[in-house]
């Protein structure tokens, strides 16, 4: 049976790895990136998700990226400033098993339609932050400084049409305030789309995660809960596994 | 005498996780180009990823398909192919119109929703395997082990003793395969973390 993720995600600004609150990232560190994805590729996380949120990646840092890669064993999506086909290529070339976009795709969404050929659909994420406005929900782009005026169900329907395999659903508002997910969000989501959705926004315990697994997320995001608090990737699967979520345990030679 | 440790580069596949993959289990592998550097081996790997197409001509282009057969058909040699690499080890292929693949495992790769898979494709993520027959790939993993797959294609075997681990996703397919000395996993034991570098350290103690 396909598992549920358990997902890491790490914001590097260029110099640390940073995480705050409703994508005001700036304030707090959260380590060296090596040293974090080195302990979580140990302590079993399903999947890394690694943001270049500097915005100085125009072109891509080769030695940089591989020095991440090469100390994970587990599948890594890599996000950021993606806006070009050779960033994508030189990415994959560098270890990524994924792209995730998200700006790009408001200003020139044919690339969807080109990367999903070129890679295939299973490499290429899209990833799409809103805020709740009233009864609805605005999408955001640029780190969520610029609002669109895209419609959030169209935009999913136009993304997964055009070929996106996976959707992270980013709710701005929960980020980082470990709260809990926006479940009504992602039952929206999940209820729209027939690719994988990864819950990304607020996770603080991991009652979070069982309640995004009910409204239909196949993988949970998660930052602040994993940097700044005793919770682990590790606990979390066997919190989990208590519910009957169908989830990667641990592999040790008995 | 130390194991000699090959990955084939014919232009495809991510041969790079597999290497550090290796080196966490202390194998140095030689990443080859050259189809006649084979023979210096004594355990290759064939790596993948894309369509069946696309690779196996790939590999004919370079006349990596008879060095390959010739290095296999020594039996105390053994090679390990993963993903697509597993895939052109059968008779044919049907992604993107009919190909002849290497014949070294009897047997066709379909679109799973061919098998009757009404699940999404592509079948991606990580999922558990079911030992059928006992293999010394593996040695020491259980059912309850799950490996990171990508594929919307699965392997149909012709010979049932030749199927050694399935994966139920919609339908049952094969995860391991095993003829004498080649092997085959449908997922990528360079992206499975600990029980990948398991079956990793399966085939080179083998």
């Amino acid at each position: 049976m396909l598992k549920v993720r358990i997902i890491t995600t790490m914001l590097w600004n260029g110099s640390t790895l940073v995480k705050g609150n409703k994508f005001e990232n700036e304030k707090r560190s959260a380590g060296s990136p090596l040293t974090t994805v080195k302990i979580y590729d140990s302590r079993d996380v399903d999947e890394i998700l690694f943001f270049d949120i500097s915005r100085n990646n125009k072109t891509i840092d080769k030695d940089f990226i591989l020095s991440i890669t090469d100390c994970v064993s587990v599948p890594i999506t890599i996000g950021g400033g993606i806006e070009k086909i050779s960033q994508m290529n030189d990415l994959f070339e560098y270890g990524a098993d994924k792209i995730a976009i998200n700006s790009i795709i408001f200003k020139n969404p044919d690339i969807i339609d080109k990367a999903s050929k070129l890679f295939g659909s299973q490499a290429i994420t899209v990833s799409i932050d809103v805020k709740k406005k009233n009864q609805n929900y605005e999408c955001y782009y640029d780190l969520g400084k610029i609002k669109s005026n895209r419609k959030l169900n169209d935009l999913l329907v136009e993304c997964v049409d055009r070929g996106a395999g996976e959707i992270i659903i980013n709710c701005i508002d929960n980020d980082g305030l470990m709260k809990g997910y926006d479940n009504k969000l992602i039952h929206q989501t999940s209820s729209l789309v027939n690719v994988p959705i990864v819950a990304s926004g607020g996770a603080g315990n991991y009652e979070h995660f069982y309640e995004a697994y009910k409204n239909g997320a196949d993988a949970f995001a998660a930052a602040s809960i994993y940097h700044f608090t005793k919770h682990t990737p590790a606990e979390a699967k066997k919190y989990l596994l208590k519910k009957k979520v169908p989830i990667r345990e641990n592999f040790i030679i008995e | 005498m130390t194991i000699k440790v090959a990955i084939i580069n014919y232009g495809i596949g991510n041969i790079r996780s597999l290497y550090n993959s290796l080196k966490k289990i202390e194998i140095e592998a030689e990443i080859i180009t050259d189809p006649e550097s084979i023979y210096k081996f004594d355990k290759v790997f064939l790596p993948g990823v894309g369509s069946y197409k696309d690779a196996i001509e790939k590999i004919k282009k370079i006349g990596w398909d008879k060095a390959i057969k010739n290095f296999s058909s020594n039996q105390n040699k053994s090679l390990f192919g993963i993903c697509v690499g597993m895939q052109i080890l059968s008779t044919y292929g049907y992604e993107h119109g009919i190909s002849n693949g290497l014949d070294i495992i009897k047997g066709e790769i379909l679109r799973m929703d061919e098998h009757g898979c009404e699940l999404k494709l592509p079948h991606i993520g990580w999922n558990n395997i079911k030992v059928l027959n006992k293999n010394l790939l593996t040695e020491n993993l259980n059912n309850e082990d799950n490996f990171y797959f990508v594929n919307s294609y699965s392997f149909k075997t012709v010979n049932s003793n030749e199927l050694i681990a399935t994966t139920s996703y919609g339908i049952e397919f094969p995860s391991i395969i095993n003829k004498q000395n080649v092997f085959g996993t449908q997922f990528h034991p360079e992206k499975s973390s600990k029980a990948g570098i398991q079956i990793l350290k399966n085939f080179i103690n083998a």
